[in-house]
């Protein structure tokens, strides 16, 4: 079965999501906001965001565009929208 | 283990550690401190830090990782050209003190090296190896602060022993410059990351050892560089100064080290403790000037600081396309570079 590359972005970013989390969580959804929700603070969001880099091929972002990122689904919607070769720089788990 | 306690914040401690540096006593008395402050690297349990190294995030690991490579390097280079600066020592005491800091220096070379063994981030590789493996990967200004600036100056005193002015040099490199500002700014690094990571206290206890040490070791140049600018010596340690703060800044900046940018809420706190570390290390420098007698160059030095912390501030932006966040906390940049040009420079 073939994996679209949003799936496949998807997949990756949630499970990197799941496993960083400060929480105990087994899963996350689009509308979970990732402090309040999510349980990260300062030091995870900064560790999930090199996570995040280090995993996809990112362009630089502007503050201000990354002061809006406050979902799962705003992360997903951001790598997506960023490029083609953050599509393609997606590695599977 | 010295005066430490326990319960203490390691921050704390380390203030404590480092509150002797300043101390203006003679190698005599440096060397009975080193002799009730000794230490082993044998009695830290590295291998204990392991597991906590193992669960560090990426982030935190990338930061540790620079801090102690660059430390590793560091240290073998301090321990390679130490050497011409004790032989040349104007009085035996000096000497005696100069090689209980050798001894110091290989312990410390020997602590990183099995630490980075310990949590496993590199095999059976001896010293020479490892410290060849990393010196590819170490930032320009590193190397060329240690493998050039650093073997220059005391490769200098080799050559000339009894040129009192070039003694005074290769102290000030050394004692000054890589003791003083970057060891002293780097062990507050690894200790406030691990604090923030709530991690490695194995680390944190030898990096309090380190620093330890170091604090013996500024003693001693303070003190050597007060008499010799009382000599008449200042332009020597003044020049030695103002030639490498630019290096100095850049080794700080680390402008190679891309920050992410995905968060920029999260890092405002991180940025500003970094960008706090490098106004201690610069009050550290003015502090030990004003020491040894050089208030009148205070304000020069500063204006060259803030130029270099803008250079390495402009290189990251250039390097990674984005400004460096610590850019927007650095307003006197700004001012300082209005004043420039800096008289009787040579940066």
């Amino acid at each position: 079965m073939t994996v679209s590359p949003e799936a496949r972005i998807r997949d990756t970013l949630r499970s990197l999501l799941v496993q960083m989390s400060p929480k105990d969580i087994q899963s996350v959804s689009a509308d979970d906001r990732l402090v309040e929700d999510l349980g990260y603070d300062s030091l995870t969001l900064i560790e999930l965001a090199v996570a995040i880099e280090d995993r996809f091929d990112l362009p630089a972002i502007s503050e201000e565009e990354a002061m809006r990122i406050r979902t799962v689904g705003d992360l997903e919607q951001f790598i997506a929208n960023s490029s083609g070769s953050a599509v393609t720089g997606a590695h599977s788990e | 283990m010295g005066e430490e306690s326990k319960d203490r914040d390691p921050v704390e401690e380390l203030a404590v550690e480092l509150a002797g540096a300043d101390s203006l006593v003679g190698p005599v008395e440096l060397f009975d401190r080193w002799e009730r402050q000794s230490w082993t690297t044998r009695e830290l349990q590295m291998e204990d830090d392991r597991a906590d190294w193992e669960q560090l995030g990426p982030f935190t690991l990338r930061e540790l990782r620079l801090r102690l490579y660059q430390f590793f390097l560091g240290e073998a280079a301090v321990t390679r050209t130490l050497p011409a600066l004790t032989l040349a020592a104007p009085t035996s005491a000096a000497q005696c003190f100069l090689a209980t800091q050798a001894a110091d220096e290989a312990r410390h070379t020997i602590f990183f090296w099995r630490y980075l063994r310990a949590v496993g981030e590199t095999d059976g590789t001896d010293v020479d190896t490892l410290a060849e493996q990393w010196s590819i990967d170490a930032s320009t200004s590193h190397s060329q602060f240690f493998d050039s600036e650093l073997v220059q100056a005391t490769e200098a005193v080799r050559v000339n022993p009894s040129d009192r002015g070039t003694w005074m040099a290769g102290i000030t490199i050394y004692h000054l410059l890589t003791e003083a500002v970057l060891a002293i700014a780097g062990q507050r690094g690894i200790v406030r990351t691990a604090r923030r990571a709530k991690r490695l206290p194995v680390l944190t206890r030898g990096a309090l050892n380190v620093a330890r040490d170091e604090s013996r070791h500024i003693a001693f140049g303070v003190r050597a560089l007060r008499e010799g600018v009382h000599e008449g010596h200042g332009d020597a340690v003044a020049g030695m100064v103002c030639e490498q703060i630019l290096l100095l800044t850049s080794i700080l900046v680390s402008p190679e080290q891309r920050l992410p940018q995905l968060v920029p809420g999260a890092l405002g706190p991180f940025v500003q403790e970094i960008s706090a570390s490098w106004d201690a290390a610069y009050e550290a420098l003015a502090k030990r000037l004003r020491l040894i007698g050089l208030d009148d160059v205070v304000g020069d030095v500063d204006r060259r600081w803030q130029r270099g912390i803008r250079d390495a501030l402009e290189d990251y932006q250039v390097r990674h396309g984005v400004a460096h966040p610590a850019t927007m906390l650095r307003p006197a940049v700004a001012v300082a570079e209005a004043s420039l040009p800096i008289a009787g420079g040579s940066a």
